[in-house]
């Protein structure tokens, strides 16, 4: 009975992504990777973690895999099944299975949005022994030295009922990720969008005001991506007010007087 | 007729010649110059004479001279068209003329006089109106709007009334027509938000009489602003709102009297909930300049920080400043003229030329003013109380050498002004927002005490806490404390909950007896200014204990509909329960069933799951072990809840709440309502809201602000803030009535929710109190348990609960000894009861 594993080729990062350091989470990482532990990475959406890990993973050399989490994943989706062609039975490797194969950097995105019994899979990878078994396959299968597993999830807003178990979480490295600082984030912008110093300065001034509202009245504050975004129009030159209503206005609220509030910050700097 | 005519003619003469005779011309009392009038009115109705004569005097007296011709004037203008009217007129107006500013008086007159020419019916409504609305327009508009009143007024009365109270949408839409400009409250929560963007603080907007002020806490902006017709009148909002928060984002609240030389005297004092501002103001002798420069000096600060840090904000300034700070007076008194200069010379102006005293004086100041960026407010409070000797000696010397009297008398205060009304010296600009810590309430006043606390302990133990950092800790406390109390009053609840569970299951229902009563007669009972009628109305029964048995058809049930029309209540109430109302959102949201929710991997059950039999075929192949773990099971999506609320509003619930402050049990239940019906309204569970009162077995009135079918929006929820305590409570008759509204509205749960003090009581007639009134509120609450609607009593107030265990036992109910938990502890008494 055949096996199929998904290519390394299709999960190597060629070119470096650029990812800007806040404080020592790049420090922390690589010393992670290098005594083989697993990290999750807590913070709101938009502020790097996905980009932290591409980054991450080019830096040390390694492939990365990644699992977009969600209520309807199984075991199966994670490890692998038996498919059917023809007269044939084949089985093939699921993404987290193809991570430890190659000795890959799996990162699954939002895990708390799987559930829970699906979560468990991933319980010997985390631990010492660093071994994935396979019930259907019946083989035990033994994490590489460079084989890492990182995680991420946002705790801003999660329901009641979904939260991240004790255990699953006791056993990783947690860093924090946050809305970088304003001289940081004006960077980033600038880079990113390939927009001059001192609008992307703009940009990060009326992202800090807009936060304010977060908790009353908005949910989630700007995220960096959505800076960048409004960045990318203002380069092209869509005029700003215009891509600032584009950007936060419609994105981040449908409340009309919030909406109104946020028109009127952008029409304090632009 | 004539004969009286003739009398009055001759009293007329008689009292002419009676002032001739004993006054000489220059103390010819007043009311012998209204002889003519006096005729007329005389002719026309003796008793509008009499009424007239009466008032008149106590007008002038009280009130002023003016107003008391002015009055004869309209009274005997009435009394040429109409006697009996002018009788009228005469008595309701003085009461009225009290209630309208000094400087709205003239207009006030003009326009009732105008109105008594063309259409003198209208008068008495509009006497009694227009005293609220005299003030919120100007004249030509307030004519305008007057003139559509009493048109209506000639097609129903009931409505023109409602019209000049500003309640009906008519009204509503006829002040917005009226108006280029823009009014606070349509912008006043972008306003809210956009100052807290700003400063990241809780800042609230709010109306404010006359010129903007700040009070470290709230903002308070004009009521409207209507100078140039276009979008620069919001720019004005903007700019006033932008600068009240300044006030707080650049620190003006945060001053530090440690860091601030002291001046010879030192510093006084710290007195109770004052603030540091006030303390610093209180060390000058003439607090108003004082005040004044101060002002001025820490206004150009926060503007050229603004300038910085907001280009659209300087934009605006440019393009609204000049026209509002434009006209300026040049005042001769030195002070006042010092003053002045200093006040041009920071806004911009064409500056004022002052002798060498005078520049000597300003110097220092003028000097900070060109670096009023780059200050902080202890260094400008430094700045303003060295220079405050130089401005002072101005005018003291001025004083002393004999002042010049020229333009008006120097209108600075002599020292010891406290209490007095704050006159500066300065002719307001119609541009600025005021700093004015007095304002504040005593809630902001405990915060900055304990803010002081914390500093001192801190400076005890040797460590440096700013004032800013101070206010932040208090805050962060407050928001701890309040997070602390809610947790626990879940846990109570809980408790509580477990002891009361409804009993499970319906009974058959008897069978009820109940009917639709013939539309009574008008039982003379005053007119409620906040309901609309329906005219339906109901007949119930009552249980009566001594007799053991139903008294049938003993109690007419008047249902009746709010009006809407009052969003204050409603929008501070959602300020204000933001967060809470947010969290207990999400927390029912958590709890909804989102679509279809599967069980999966079942051995048994609705449906095959398709993608595990394929895999479990595959596997079965392979090892020869087929999987028996592939049916699915989904769980009903739909919610089949309906709940009504049923609030008590007798006037026993104006009382204060057992807690003491200013909060009365019907706020709070008004509050609690709103909170769980914006949870309700996300969950999409069908809720209706009901108050009841009346008084009698005749008139038991039941006001409906929200059916179910009616949707929750802002119409609704102005209702809900047009919940007010009435008269008596008749608990029993309005359960049965609201349980049977209940039970015409589908669904498989129904719920009661009973708030109450738990008193019912009704002087109105018979004997319902007491044993009486409890045995029937138990009997109807036991008839809607037998319907199949469960009912739930929260009770606001701890006095008496023995028999309440009595009275409610049967069903489920809880007492809150403090309301403040009200709305979280409905919240999870309807979790455990419906979720």
């Amino acid at each position: 009975m055949r096996q199929l594993t998904p290519s390394v080729e299709d999960y190597t990062i060629h070119r470096e992504p650029f990812y800007r350091a806040v404080a020592d989470e790049i420090d922390i990482f690589e010393n992670a990777w290098k005594a083989r532990l697993p990290v999750l990475l807590k913070g709101p959406t938009g502020c790097g973690k996905t980009r932290f890990v591409s980054h991450m993973a080019h830096r040390l050399g390694r492939p990365m895999v990644t699992v977009a989490c969600h209520e309807d994943l199984s075991a199966s989706d994670l490890l692998g099944r038996y498919l059917l062609t023809g007269d044939e039975t084949v089985w093939v490797d699921g993404p987290l299975t193809t991570a430890v194969r190659h000795g890959a950097i799996v990162y699954l995105d939002e895990v708390v949005e799987a559930r829970k019994d699906t979560l468990v899979v991933i319980h010997p990878l985390t631990d010492d022994r660093r071994i994935l078994p396979i019930d259907r396959l019946a083989t035990v299968l033994e994490a590489p030295a460079e084989f890492m597993m990182v995680v991420s999830y946002n705790p801003g807003y999660q329901s009641v009922l979904k939260e991240l178990k004790p255990s699953t979480r006791q056993r990783f490295l947690s860093v924090d990720f946050r809305y970088p600082p304003p001289d940081i984030e004006r960077e980033i912008v600038q880079r990113e969008s390939c927009l001059d110093a001192e609008r992307a300065g703009r940009l990060v001034k009326i992202g800090e005001k807009i936060r304010n509202l977060t908790d009353r009245g908005l949910e989630e504050g700007v995220s960096t991506r959505l800076l960048v975004y409004c960045g990318k129009l203002l380069a092209q030159g869509v005029e700003p007010r215009s891509a600032c209503r584009a950007a936060f206005t419609r994105t981040l609220t449908d409340d009309r007087d919030l909406g109104r509030t946020i028109d009127e910050i952008v029409a304090d700097y632009f | 007729m004539a004969r009286r005519d003739k009398l009055l003619g001759g009293a007329a003469r008689r009292v002419r010649a009676a002032s001739t005779r004993f006054f000489d011309d220059a103390t010819v009392p007043p009311w012998a110059k209204d002889l003519a009038p006096m005729v007329r009115l005389a002719r026309a109705d003796t008793a509008a004479l009499r009424a007239w004569m009466r008032y008149r005097a106590a007008i002038r007296d009280g009130i002023g001279e003016a107003e008391a011709e002015s009055y004869g004037r309209l009274v005997a203008r009435v009394a040429m068209r109409d006697g009996e009217l002018a009788r009228v007129v005469a008595v309701t107006i003085p009461d009225h003329i009290a209630r309208v500013p000094m400087s709205r008086r003239g207009v006030y007159f003009r326009l009732l006089e105008e109105v008594a020419g063309s259409r003198p019916e209208a008068l008495a409504v509009l006497a009694r109106t227009l005293p609220d609305l005299v003030d919120t327009m100007d004249e030509d508009r307030l004519r305008r709007f007057v003139v559509q009143g009493v048109e209506i007024h000639a097609e129903s009365h009931q409505r023109a009334e409602s019209f000049l109270k500003k309640e009906s949408d008519a009204a509503h839409a006829a002040v917005k027509a009226l108006h280029a400009g823009v009014r606070l409250a349509d912008v006043s929560r972008t306003l809210t938000l956009y100052a807290r963007a700003h400063c990241g603080e809780d800042v609230q907007v709010r109306a404010g009489k006359g010129k903007a002020f700040s009070d470290g806490h709230h903002v308070y902006l004009p009521e409207h602003v209507e100078k140039f017709g276009d979008e620069r009148d919001f720019a004005v909002y903007r700019v006033l709102t932008a600068v009240g928060a300044g006030y707080l984002e650049f620190g003006t609240f945060d001053l530090d009297l440690a860091r601030v030389p002291a001046p010879a005297a030192g510093w006084p004092d710290a007195a109770e909930g004052e603030s540091e501002l006030e303390r610093y103001f209180r060390a000058f002798g003439n607090r108003s300049l004082a005040r004044e420069i101060f002002q001025l000096l820490e206004d150009a600060r926060v503007e050229a920080r603004l300038r910085e840090e907001y280009p659209g904000i300087a934009r605006d300034l440019g393009a609204v400043g000049p026209t509002l700070r434009g006209q300026r007076p040049a005042p001769e008194a030195p002070a006042a003229r010092a003053v002045e200069a200093l006040a041009r010379e920071a806004w911009g102006l064409e500056p004022l030329p002052v002798n060498e005293e005078i520049a000597l004086a300003l110097a220092p100041l003028r000097e900070a003013l060109r670096r009023a960026g780059a200050l902080d407010v202890n260094e400008v409070a430094r700045v303003v109380s060295e220079g405050y000797a130089g401005v002072e000696g101005l005018m003291l010397r001025a004083k002393d050498g004999k002042p010049p009297r020229s333009q008006g008398s120097e209108r600075l205060r002599m020292p010891g002004d406290r209490g007095e009304p704050q006159e500066s010296p300065l002719a307001p600009p119609e541009l600025g927002a005021r700093i004015a810590p007095e304002e504040a309430g005593a809630e902001e006043r405990q915060r900055e005490d304990e803010a002081r606390r914390l500093r001192e302990e801190a400076a005890n133990r040797g460590e440096q806490l700013s004032a800013a950092e101070a206010r932040e800790r208090v805050r962060e406390q407050e928001r701890r404390r309040r997070e602390l109390m809610e947790q626990t009053a879940y846990a109570q609840m809980e408790a509580m909950l477990d002891r009361h569970r409804p009993p499970g299951g319906a009974l058959v229902d008897p069978g009820a007896e109940r009917d639709d009563a013939p539309p009574a007669a008008a039982t003379g009972i005053p007119q409620d200014p906040d309901v609309v009628a329906t005219g339906r109305n109901f007949l119930y029964r009552e249980w009566d204990a001594t007799i053991n048995d139903h008294k049938p058809r003993w109690v007419v049930v008047r249902e009746s509909r709010l009006r809407e029309g009052d969003r204050s209540f409603v929008d501070e109430v959602m300020e204000r329960e933001r967060h809470a109302i947010e969290r207990l959102r999400r927390r029912f949201e958590a709890l909804r069933p989102e679509g279809r929710t599967m069980i999966r991997g079942l051995t048994d059950g609705d449906e095959l799951d398709i993608d595990r039999v394929i895999d479990g075929a595959v596997t079965g192949r392979i090892t020869g072990d087929f999987p028996d773990r592939v049916y699915r099971r989904a769980l009903p999506e739909r919610r089949d809840v309906a709940v009504s609320f049923l609030l008590d509003m007798s006037s026993s619930t104006n009382e204060a709440t057992a807690a003491g402050g200013q909060r009365r049990v019907i706020d709070v239940e008004k509050e609690a309502l709103i909170v769980i019906a914006e949870a309700l309204h996300a969950i999409g569970d069908a809720f209706s809201i009901y108050g009841f009162s009346g008084y009698g077995r005749d008139h038991v009135a039941f006001y409906v602000a929200k059916e179910f079918r009616d949707a929750w929006d802002d119409r609704a929820r102005e209702r809900v803030g047009r919940i007010s305590f009435k008269m008596e409570n008749r608990d029993g008759a309005a359960i049965r009535h609201a349980t049977r509204k209940l039970l015409a509205e589908p669904a498989r749960t129904r719920l009661l929710f009973l708030l109450s003090d738990g008193k019912p009581l009704d002087c109105g007639c018979d004997h319902y109190y007491d044993r009486y009134a409890q045995e029937d509120t138990k009997a109807a609450l036991r008839e809607a348990r037998r319907e199949g609607v469960h009912p739930f009593c929260i009770t606001v107030d701890p006095t008496g609960p023995g028999y309440l265990k009595r009275m409610y036992g049967e069903v489920g109910y809880c007492v809150i000894d403090r309301v403040e938990m009200l709305p979280a502890q409905i919240v999870n008494v309807y979790r455990r009861l419906a979720l």
